[in-house]
Protein backbone atom coordinates (compact mmCIF):
# COMPACT_ATOMS: atom_id res chain seq x y z
CA UNK A 1 0.00 0.00 0.00
CA UNK A 2 2.82 2.37 0.88
CA UNK A 3 4.46 1.84 -2.52
CA UNK A 4 1.19 2.58 -4.33
CA UNK A 5 0.87 5.79 -2.31
CA UNK A 6 4.43 6.81 -3.14
CA UNK A 7 3.90 6.16 -6.85
CA UNK A 8 0.61 8.07 -6.78
CA UNK A 9 2.27 10.98 -4.97
CA UNK A 10 5.04 11.18 -7.56
CA UNK A 11 2.44 10.95 -10.33
CA UNK A 12 0.47 13.81 -8.78
CA UNK A 13 3.66 15.86 -8.47
CA UNK A 14 4.66 15.35 -12.12
CA UNK A 15 1.16 16.06 -13.47
CA UNK A 16 0.87 19.11 -11.23
CA UNK A 17 4.19 20.55 -12.40
CA UNK A 18 3.15 20.11 -16.05
CA UNK A 19 -0.33 21.56 -15.44
CA UNK A 20 0.92 24.62 -13.55
CA UNK A 21 3.61 25.26 -16.14
CA UNK A 22 1.05 25.03 -18.93
CA UNK A 23 -1.35 27.20 -16.97
CA UNK A 24 1.33 29.86 -16.59
CA UNK A 25 2.08 29.76 -20.32
CA UNK A 26 -1.63 30.07 -21.28
CA UNK A 27 -2.77 32.34 -18.48
CA UNK A 28 -3.68 35.29 -20.73
CA UNK A 29 -6.63 33.64 -22.46
CA UNK A 30 -9.55 32.01 -20.70
CA UNK A 31 -10.11 29.12 -23.07
CA UNK A 32 -11.74 25.81 -22.28
CA UNK A 33 -8.27 24.29 -22.06
CA UNK A 34 -7.23 26.79 -19.39
CA UNK A 35 -10.44 26.18 -17.46
CA UNK A 36 -9.84 22.45 -17.45
CA UNK A 37 -6.23 23.02 -16.37
CA UNK A 38 -7.49 25.11 -13.45
CA UNK A 39 -9.98 22.38 -12.59
CA UNK A 40 -7.37 19.63 -12.53
CA UNK A 41 -4.32 21.68 -11.48
CA UNK A 42 -5.85 23.63 -8.61
CA UNK A 43 -8.79 21.51 -7.54
CA UNK A 44 -8.63 17.82 -8.49
CA UNK A 45 -4.93 16.91 -8.08
CA UNK A 46 -4.28 19.01 -4.95
CA UNK A 47 -7.35 17.42 -3.37
CA UNK A 48 -6.00 14.00 -4.37
CA UNK A 49 -2.71 14.90 -2.65
CA UNK A 50 -4.68 15.88 0.47
CA UNK A 51 -6.52 12.57 0.33
CA UNK A 52 -3.24 10.64 0.16
CA UNK A 53 -1.77 12.74 2.98
CA UNK A 54 -4.82 12.14 5.12
CA UNK A 55 -4.43 8.43 4.53
CA UNK A 56 -1.15 8.71 6.43
CA UNK A 57 -2.70 10.88 9.12
CA UNK A 58 -5.61 8.52 9.77
CA UNK A 59 -4.48 5.07 8.64
CA UNK A 60 -0.68 4.83 8.75
CA UNK A 61 -0.65 6.54 12.14
CA UNK A 62 -2.11 3.34 13.58
CA UNK A 63 1.28 1.66 13.04
CA UNK A 64 3.43 1.32 16.17
CA UNK A 65 6.45 2.55 14.21
CA UNK A 66 4.61 5.84 13.65
CA UNK A 67 4.25 6.30 17.41
CA UNK A 68 7.90 5.35 17.77
CA UNK A 69 8.99 8.01 15.29
CA UNK A 70 8.49 10.72 17.93
CA UNK A 71 11.52 10.92 20.25
CA UNK A 72 9.27 11.46 23.23
CA UNK A 73 7.66 8.04 22.70
CA UNK A 74 10.99 6.20 22.56
CA UNK A 75 10.98 5.01 26.19
CA UNK A 76 7.54 3.43 25.75
CA UNK A 77 8.30 1.98 22.33
CA UNK A 78 11.74 0.62 23.21
CA UNK A 79 10.45 -0.94 26.40
CA UNK A 80 7.61 -2.55 24.47
CA UNK A 81 9.66 -3.72 21.51
CA UNK A 82 13.17 -4.46 22.74
CA UNK A 83 13.30 -5.04 26.50
CA UNK A 84 12.92 -8.80 26.74
CA UNK A 85 12.91 -8.61 30.56
CA UNK A 86 10.19 -5.98 30.76
CA UNK A 87 7.04 -6.97 32.61
CA UNK A 88 4.96 -3.99 31.48
CA UNK A 89 1.63 -4.84 29.90
CA UNK A 90 2.68 -3.27 26.62
CA UNK A 91 5.88 -5.32 26.40
CA UNK A 92 4.12 -8.56 27.34
CA UNK A 93 1.42 -8.03 24.74
CA UNK A 94 3.86 -7.00 22.03
CA UNK A 95 6.62 -9.52 22.58
CA UNK A 96 4.26 -12.45 23.01
CA UNK A 97 2.46 -11.50 19.81
CA UNK A 98 -0.88 -11.20 21.61
CA UNK A 99 -1.79 -8.32 19.33
CA UNK A 100 -1.41 -9.11 15.65
CA UNK A 101 -0.98 -5.56 14.35
CA UNK A 102 -1.33 -1.89 15.33
CA UNK A 103 -0.08 -2.67 18.83
CA UNK A 104 -0.18 0.89 20.20
CA UNK A 105 -3.48 1.71 18.55
CA UNK A 106 -5.17 -1.51 19.75
CA UNK A 107 -4.91 -0.34 23.36
CA UNK A 108 -5.20 3.39 22.62
CA UNK A 109 -8.05 3.02 20.16
CA UNK A 110 -9.73 6.14 21.47
CA UNK A 111 -6.65 8.35 21.07
CA UNK A 112 -5.69 10.98 18.55
CA UNK A 113 -6.89 11.31 15.01
CA UNK A 114 -8.90 8.09 15.19
CA UNK A 115 -10.95 8.90 18.26
CA UNK A 116 -13.62 11.35 19.36
CA UNK A 117 -13.36 15.10 18.73
CA UNK A 118 -11.68 15.59 22.11
CA UNK A 119 -9.21 12.82 21.30
CA UNK A 120 -8.51 14.40 17.91
CA UNK A 121 -7.85 17.76 19.54
CA UNK A 122 -5.54 16.00 22.01
CA UNK A 123 -3.71 14.46 19.06
CA UNK A 124 -3.27 17.88 17.44
CA UNK A 125 -2.13 19.35 20.75
CA UNK A 126 0.46 16.59 21.22
CA UNK A 127 1.72 17.05 17.66
CA UNK A 128 2.02 20.80 18.22
CA UNK A 129 3.80 20.39 21.54
CA UNK A 130 6.20 17.79 20.13
CA UNK A 131 7.19 19.88 17.12
CA UNK A 132 7.55 23.08 19.14
CA UNK A 133 9.37 21.13 21.88
CA UNK A 134 7.11 22.54 24.57
CA UNK A 135 6.95 19.35 26.61
CA UNK A 136 8.87 18.02 29.55
CA UNK A 137 9.93 14.45 30.13
CA UNK A 138 8.68 12.20 31.56
CA UNK A 139 5.42 12.75 29.75
CA UNK A 140 2.28 11.88 31.68
CA UNK A 141 -1.13 10.82 30.47
CA UNK A 142 -3.57 13.61 31.30
CA UNK A 143 -6.78 11.64 31.18
CA UNK A 144 -7.70 8.20 32.44
CA UNK A 145 -7.04 5.08 30.43
CA UNK A 146 -10.28 3.57 29.24
CA UNK A 147 -10.26 -0.05 30.39
CA UNK A 148 -13.02 -0.85 27.90
CA UNK A 149 -10.21 -0.84 25.32
CA UNK A 150 -8.84 -3.96 27.05
CA UNK A 151 -12.28 -5.47 27.24
CA UNK A 152 -12.75 -5.02 23.49
CA UNK A 153 -10.19 -7.78 22.87
CA UNK A 154 -10.54 -9.87 26.05
CA UNK A 155 -14.32 -10.01 26.02
CA UNK A 156 -15.50 -13.57 25.47
CA UNK A 157 -12.05 -15.15 25.62
CA UNK A 158 -12.04 -18.41 27.60
CA UNK A 159 -9.11 -17.44 29.84
CA UNK A 160 -10.73 -14.10 30.67
CA UNK A 161 -14.16 -15.54 31.41
CA UNK A 162 -12.62 -18.31 33.54
CA UNK A 163 -11.48 -15.79 36.16
CA UNK A 164 -14.47 -15.18 38.45
CA UNK A 165 -13.00 -11.91 39.72
CA UNK A 166 -13.45 -10.38 36.26
CA UNK A 167 -17.27 -10.44 36.46
CA UNK A 168 -17.69 -7.61 39.02
CA UNK A 169 -14.94 -5.65 37.29
CA UNK A 170 -16.75 -5.82 33.95
CA UNK A 171 -19.98 -4.81 35.69
CA UNK A 172 -18.18 -1.82 37.19
CA UNK A 173 -16.57 -0.85 33.90
CA UNK A 174 -19.91 -0.93 32.14
CA UNK A 175 -21.52 1.26 34.78
CA UNK A 176 -21.97 5.01 34.51
CA UNK A 177 -19.07 5.83 36.81
CA UNK A 178 -16.40 3.12 36.58
CA UNK A 179 -13.96 3.16 39.49
CA UNK A 180 -11.79 0.17 38.58
CA UNK A 181 -9.02 -0.04 36.01
CA UNK A 182 -7.50 -3.20 34.59
CA UNK A 183 -4.14 -1.68 35.55
CA UNK A 184 -5.11 -1.92 39.26
CA UNK A 185 -4.47 -5.67 39.17
CA UNK A 186 -2.38 -6.23 36.06
CA UNK A 187 0.37 -3.69 36.65
CA UNK A 188 1.82 -0.87 34.67
CA UNK A 189 1.25 -0.52 30.95
CA UNK A 190 4.52 1.33 30.39
CA UNK A 191 7.72 2.02 32.38
CA UNK A 192 7.16 4.19 35.44
CA UNK A 193 7.92 7.93 35.11
CA UNK A 194 11.10 7.63 37.20
CA UNK A 195 12.62 5.38 34.53
CA UNK A 196 11.55 7.78 31.79
CA UNK A 197 13.13 10.79 33.46
CA UNK A 198 16.23 12.14 31.69
CA UNK A 199 19.30 11.35 33.78
CA UNK A 200 17.93 8.18 35.30
CA UNK A 201 19.82 4.92 34.86
CA UNK A 202 17.22 3.33 32.61
CA UNK A 203 16.49 6.43 30.54
CA UNK A 204 19.59 6.15 28.37
CA UNK A 205 18.71 2.67 27.23
CA UNK A 206 15.01 3.36 26.92
CA UNK A 207 15.53 6.43 24.76
CA UNK A 208 18.31 4.99 22.61
CA UNK A 209 17.15 1.92 20.70
CA UNK A 210 19.66 -0.83 20.04
CA UNK A 211 18.30 -1.25 16.55
CA UNK A 212 19.00 2.13 15.00
CA UNK A 213 16.43 2.04 12.27
CA UNK A 214 13.14 0.23 12.54
CA UNK A 215 11.52 -0.15 9.17
CA UNK A 216 8.33 -1.93 10.16
CA UNK A 217 6.74 -3.86 12.97
CA UNK A 218 7.48 -7.23 11.37
CA UNK A 219 11.20 -6.46 11.32
CA UNK A 220 11.05 -5.61 15.00
CA UNK A 221 9.32 -8.91 15.75
CA UNK A 222 11.92 -10.78 13.70
CA UNK A 223 14.64 -8.98 15.65
CA UNK A 224 13.07 -10.01 18.96
CA UNK A 225 12.79 -13.61 17.77
CA UNK A 226 16.48 -13.51 16.85
CA UNK A 227 17.30 -12.25 20.33
CA UNK A 228 15.22 -15.00 21.93
CA UNK A 229 16.83 -17.68 19.75
CA UNK A 230 20.36 -16.48 20.55
CA UNK A 231 19.50 -16.35 24.27
CA UNK A 232 18.32 -19.97 24.14
CA UNK A 233 21.44 -21.07 22.29
CA UNK A 234 23.67 -19.46 24.87
CA UNK A 235 22.01 -21.44 27.71
CA UNK B 1 -12.22 34.66 -14.01
CA UNK B 2 -9.12 36.50 -12.87
CA UNK B 3 -5.68 35.04 -13.12
CA UNK B 4 -5.09 32.23 -10.64
CA UNK B 5 -1.66 33.32 -9.43
CA UNK B 6 -2.42 33.27 -5.71
CA UNK B 7 -4.22 29.96 -5.98
CA UNK B 8 -1.27 28.46 -7.88
CA UNK B 9 1.18 29.65 -5.24
CA UNK B 10 -0.98 28.20 -2.46
CA UNK B 11 -1.19 24.89 -4.32
CA UNK B 12 2.59 24.84 -4.84
CA UNK B 13 3.18 25.42 -1.11
CA UNK B 14 0.60 22.78 -0.24
CA UNK B 15 2.04 20.19 -2.57
CA UNK B 16 5.63 20.99 -1.60
CA UNK B 17 4.67 19.78 1.88
CA UNK B 18 2.12 17.07 1.03
CA UNK B 19 4.21 15.06 -1.43
CA UNK B 20 7.28 14.71 0.84
CA UNK B 21 4.93 13.85 3.73
CA UNK B 22 3.26 11.07 1.70
CA UNK B 23 6.63 9.61 0.71
CA UNK B 24 8.57 10.19 3.96
CA UNK B 25 6.00 10.55 6.77
CA UNK B 26 7.45 11.93 10.00
CA UNK B 27 6.13 14.12 12.86
CA UNK B 28 7.52 17.38 11.47
CA UNK B 29 6.08 16.90 7.99
CA UNK B 30 2.84 15.71 9.58
CA UNK B 31 2.69 18.97 11.52
CA UNK B 32 3.31 21.00 8.35
CA UNK B 33 0.79 18.92 6.41
CA UNK B 34 -1.94 19.31 9.02
CA UNK B 35 -1.41 22.97 9.87
CA UNK B 36 0.01 24.47 6.64
CA UNK B 37 -0.54 22.31 3.54
CA UNK B 38 -4.19 21.47 4.15
CA UNK B 39 -5.25 25.09 4.82
CA UNK B 40 -3.23 26.29 1.77
CA UNK B 41 -4.90 23.84 -0.61
CA UNK B 42 -8.28 24.39 1.03
CA UNK B 43 -8.01 28.16 0.57
CA UNK B 44 -6.82 27.72 -3.05
CA UNK B 45 -9.80 25.48 -3.88
CA UNK B 46 -12.21 27.87 -2.13
CA UNK B 47 -10.79 30.89 -4.02
CA UNK B 48 -11.14 29.14 -7.38
CA UNK B 49 -14.70 28.06 -6.59
CA UNK B 50 -15.49 31.64 -5.52
CA UNK B 51 -14.14 32.95 -8.84
CA UNK B 52 -16.21 30.38 -10.73
CA UNK B 53 -19.31 31.41 -8.80
CA UNK B 54 -18.64 35.10 -9.49
CA UNK B 55 -18.05 34.30 -13.17
CA UNK B 56 -21.31 32.39 -13.42
CA UNK B 57 -23.39 35.03 -11.63
CA UNK B 58 -21.89 37.89 -13.71
CA UNK B 59 -22.92 36.04 -16.87
CA UNK B 60 -26.42 35.44 -15.48
CA UNK B 61 -25.95 31.71 -15.60
CA UNK B 62 -26.64 31.36 -11.87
Amino acid sequence: METILDVLAIFVLIVEVILLYQLRANRHELSAKVRSMVLFGIIVFPLLALLLGNYHVFVSSKESTTCQSCHVMSPMANDMMFDSHSQTLAARHYQNGWIAEHECYSCHADYGFQGTMKAKLDGYRHLMRYVTKTYTEPIRYRGEFNSMNCYGCHQGSRTFEAVDEHAPVVENLMGDDPSISCLNCHGRAHPEPSKRTPGSKEYKWLSDPKVKEVVNAQEVKDYINTLAASAEQSK
Amino acid sequence: MRKVFIESMLVIVGLAISIPYIIFPNPYLMFLFVFVAQPCIGVAVALVLWEVYKDLTSNDIL
